[in-house]
């Protein structure tokens, strides 16, 4: 009986599992809501008709321009302003961020001290990245 | 699933497709020669290009998305970036299953260097959105030319001689083993110079955060030919680093309104599909020939990304 050898560890196996649903999540969420974007479904308080009035714009501008310039997560405003299909994009940057806390637990189990810190180190830079802390002050 | 996946896509092109239809009842929002809805369209039919031949040429997305895009579209360029890395991003969270399946892609490798990366990625979205434009364009088109040099001049080492692994590679166990297809034997690898290549991973770290240009053009050598890693896992290793590297620089972007939805949605659908008919292709392709275009279009775009910065071709 032929029998495929593994050359990956089962903390890779396990990381690419996680890693495989939250891609696959995360891609058709965006792909669903940028087709209710462009029908216009979601009501969008800026309509995709008008976006060529804002993508020449710096960032800061735009947000200015949108009234949204001085909120810590720009993203979540634009989504509540009916812009869904930031939805998608921000599960597509949490993927990793959700693959590490996962992963964590094999180098605790493994009293693996050094692999541990770099972990929970990532797991911290990601957070803080994404906290918005590091993006206060345009 | 996968088919799920086509599907969503296939139905977000087929959206892309009958926009021009529910624009005729809405008038045109900027005076010009193009109506809005053809931007979208042109974006997706340019990405899906640039999928098909960074495939074939082995390079990352993001990096022809930016120059190219940034230079010869009338987007600014903090969208630009912010759609690159999230390009860069999306193509590296769907290889990295399969990379990390089949042993290629070394999980002890990638972490304590995608952890180095992403706090200078973060710096460098930083930097990278408090500069002015003219200057980020300028230094943007330096480091795409500088990026087709490398790529020329660049040797490889399929399975690099490592005499001894150094004392940190030892100690955050950067070791491992995958068979090679070509010499049909098992291969234990080791790392070294670790040191030295943690240093040049804050640098490559840096100007992936700053030009949202992904990073493999430079991961892969490093890897290879710095720390001794096979080119085979150098390259899977390299294509799973930058989904650690490029989401903590697209958090940046994310939080400072520097993604358009318009933008980066029909640029990571085109770049995907692209990039799936571009593997289909790879075994009949020329990837010599491949690799010549898109150093050309590199220098085009380094060039007018230079000029442009500098003001000399606005």
């Amino acid at each position: 009986m032929f029998i495929r050898k593994q050359y990956a560890t089962a903390e890779a196996l396990a990381y690419a599992k996680v890693l495989q649903v939250g891609m696959r999540v995360s891609l058709i969420l965006l792909a669903a809501s940028f087709v209710g974007y462009m029908l216009d479904l979601f009501s969008p308080t800026i309509p995709a008709s008008q976006m060529p009035l804002y993508w020449g714009m710096s960032a800061p501008a735009y947000l200015e321009h949108r009234g949204i310039a001085h909120q810590n997560w720009p993203w979540m405003a634009q989504m509540l302003q009916g812009d869904l299909v930031f939805g998608g994009i921000v599960l597509m940057a949490a993927v990793t961020v959700y693959c590490y806390v996962f992963f964590l637990r094999f180098p605790l189990a493994n009293r693996d001290a050094v692999m541990t810190g770099v972990v929970a180190g990532e797991i911290v830079v990601l957070s803080l990245a994404a906290s918005g802390l590091l993006a206060v002050g345009h | 699933m996968r088919h799920a996946v086509l599907m969503a896509a296939a139905l977000a092109v087929a959206c892309l497709l009958v926009s021009p239809v529910l624009a005729a009842e809405a008038p045109p929002a900027v005076a010009g020669a193009m109506p809005w809805w053809a931007w979208p369209i042109i974006l997706f039919g340019i990405t899906f290009l640039l999928g098909v031949v960074a495939v074939l040429g082995g390079v990352g997305g993001g990096v022809l998305f930016v120059p190219i895009i940034g230079s010869f579209f009338p987007f600014h360029l903090d969208f630009v970036r912010g759609a690159g890395l999230l390009i860069a991003l999306a193509g590296s969270l769907a290889a990295g299953p399969s990379l990390l399946r089949n042993g290629l892609a070394n999980l002890r490798l990638a972490l304590p260097l995608g952890l180095i990366a992403s706090v200078s990625a973060i710096m460098g979205a930083m930097m990278g959105l408090a500069l002015p434009v003219n200057v980020v364009q300028t230094a943007l088109g330096i480091t795409i030319l500088a990026i087709v040099a490398l790529m020329g001049a660049a040797k490889k080492s399929d399975i690099p001689h490592v005499a001894a692994p150094d004392r940190l590679s030892q100690m955050l166990q950067m070791h491992g083993i995958f068979h090679d297809p070509a010499a049909g034997r098992d291969i234990d690898w080791h790392v070294h110079r670790t040191p030295t290549g943690m240093v040049l991973f804050f640098g490559i770290g840096m100007m992936a955060g700053m030009f949202g240009l992904g990073a493999g053009w430079a991961n892969v050598p490093v890897l290879n030919l710095v720390m001794g890693v096979p080119l085979r896992v150098s390259a899977a290793t390299s294509s799973f680093l930058l989904s650690i590297v490029d989401t903590a620089a697209a958090w940046v972007y994310l939080n400072k309104g520097a993604v358009l939805t318009m933008i980066a949605a029909p640029s990571i659908i085109g770049m995907m599909l692209g990039s799936m008919v571009g593997a289909r292709l790879l075994t009949r392709a020329k990837t010599s020939v491949i690799r010549k275009i898109i150093l050309s279009m590199l220098l085009l775009a380094g060039s007018r990304a230079l000029l442009k910065g500098l003001g000399i071709w606005a």
